[in-house]
């Protein structure tokens, strides 16, 4: 009875419309990048310029830089304080292997507290023009795998995942690849204040539509150093109560958060077990509730982030989210939850 | 939190878990497939630490129950859930289709352990700590769905 129920349950399966419809929710509700809200005088500002381009619009050239990249999600003009920024956080790598008649170079990186971007340039194929960004999760590196480590003092960095926020060859067939690597930071440590010896590892890139195709496929090594960038900026919120949702039993609950830092590149905090025993288990936060308000009025919601579960001062739970691009702290006024402010300065 | 490639690589494992255990609930394939779509976007949302697969595979069937019971209760929902609305999945083997109905045909206090007993695998302790039942309940009611089974597929 119980192999001729598996194998009629076997033969149950979502169809394909639910399973697209469930692959593109990563496009939508957890991440709105963009900001909100512009300033009326931006505003105007993109209008004229939306005019005067009247009803052509032209294609998007590949960003040939991350600080390309970084302007074109910001969506208008940045202030300075803020290119200048990402300047700093940004060093060439300029490190490159060959396989295949392939050759992938990791031309630059830009280091936040816990979150790094690579540009990746791969020349030797001919590709047609195309560009993938967040919102069409279609194009995934093949065996990656990234090794942060400290020199001298601290702790080896665990890698949680990758983000390929963008992908795209231009018209000489140069393909661009930004890569988002998410570490699990001990904690304390960033990866802006200390030099670090990266190792990372890819096999090629392959696009799903449905059909798993590969775009270029080998192996590359690159070893390289991040060099430290600049002392540590956080604005400290300290410790907060926001509501969380306990799923066993089914209620709100109130969760107290300890640490609660913004920072350039993103926001964390600690969630500890003494306080809030029965965390490791069905507790959750709705991550969309966080938003972080600018100076000139205009709102940012995170764009993702990792949390990890650590057995330090008796069990924690340590969250980071990260920005979109990096900000510029002198442009932040307050962070909030759902109704809640937190000031900042 | 999942990153996305966690995310999608999630979804390719657990969508048709979340989608099954649905369509037990509901016989319903289009309350199924709204059930299966607001557990994944649930599991997108969710900032729950996974310790590792197993606690994952499980927190996203127990959502899947929550999102099936406020589903259930929503005014909203279809009432509309007669066996015969049910659309059947085409089955390669005959026994396979007259189990399915025989399963169908069955009330949902049945359906859901024995589906996440035979199917998923979980103990019958697990089973009753993802619908808040005592194992000696799960443990009848296993027992009760087995013999209906046997009797509804001994009669045909």
């Amino acid at each position: 009875m119980k192999k001729l129920y598996q194998e009629t349950f076997d033969e149950i399966h979502a169809s394909e419309a639910l399973r697209q419809e469930v692959m593109n929710l990563t496009r939508q509700e957890r991440r709105s990048p963009r900001r909100h809200r512009l300033p009326a005088a931006m505003l105007a500002a993109v209008l004229v310029v939306i005019a005067l381009m009247g009803t052509a619009v032209a294609a998007l050239a590949v960003p040939g830089s991350i600080q390309e990249w970084f302007a074109r999600q910001w969506g208008s003009p940045m202030e300075k304080g803020q290119t200048e920024l990402i300047d700093r956080l940004t060093q060439e790598i300029g490190v490159s292997d060959t396989d295949n008649g392939i050759t992938v170079t990791v031309d630059s990186a830009t280091i936040g507290d816990s979150v790094l971007w690579l540009l990746l340039k791969a020349e030797g194929q001919d590709l047609q023009p195309f560009q993938h960004d967040n919102t069409n999760p279609e194009y995934f590196v093949q065996g990656l795998k990234c090794k942060l480590t400290p020199e001298g003092e601290g702790e080896e960095v665990a890698e949680y995942g990758f983000d390929l926020p963008f992908a795209g060859a231009g018209e000489d067939g140069t393909l661009m690849m930004l890569l988002r690597f998410l570490p699990v930071m001990p904690e304390g440590q960033s990866l802006a204040d200390g030099t670090y010896r990266g190792e990372l590892h890819m096999e090629g890139l392959q696009k799903n539509d449905g059909q798993k195709t590969d775009i270029f496929r080998g192996t590359w090594d690159f070893s390289f150093t991040l060099e430290p960038t600049e002392e540590r900026q956080v604005l400290s919120v300290g410790a907060i109560t926001v509501s969380g949702e306990r799923l066993e039993p089914r209620e709100t609950v109130e969760v107290e958060l300890q640490n609660v830092e913004v920072t350039s590149t993103g926001f964390c905090y600690t969630m500890a077990e003494e306080e809030n025993p029965e965390f490791k288990d069905m507790i959750h936060i709705l991550s969309g509730n966080w938003k972080l308000e600018l100076q000139d009025g205009s709102e940012l919601s995170h764009n993702g982030g990792v949390s990890h579960w650590s057995p330090e001062n008796g069990g924690q739970r340590i969250t980071h989210y990260y920005w979109l691009t990096p900000i510029d702290l002198t442009q932040v006024k307050a962070l909030w939850f759902g109704d809640d402010c937190y000031p900042l300065s | 939190m999942l990153t996305e490639r966690e995310f999608t690589a999630a979804a390719e494992r657990y969508l048709d878990m979340a989608y099954r255990i649905a369509l037990n609930w509901f016989r319903s394939v289009p309350d199924a497939e709204d059930a299966a779509q607001e557990a994944l976007l649930r599991l997108w949302r969710a900032e729950t630490v996974f310790l590792d697969e197993d606690h994952l595979r499980r927190w996203l069937a127990r959502v899947t129950l929550n999102v099936c019971k406020d589903i259930s209760r929503s005014p909203w929902r279809r009432h509309t859930v007669s066996l015969e609305m049910v659309r059947e999945p085409a089955f390669s083997d005959p026994a396979r289709e007259e189990l399915f109905r025989a399963v169908m045909a069955m009330p949902g206090k049945y359906r859901i352990p024995l589906y996440l007993y035979y199917y998923e695998g979980y103990s019958v302790a697990e089973v009753g700590e993802l619908l808040r039942l005592n194992p000696s309940t799960v443990q009848t009611r296993l027992a009760r769905a087995r013999a209906k089974l046997k009797t509804e597929l001994t009669e045909e």
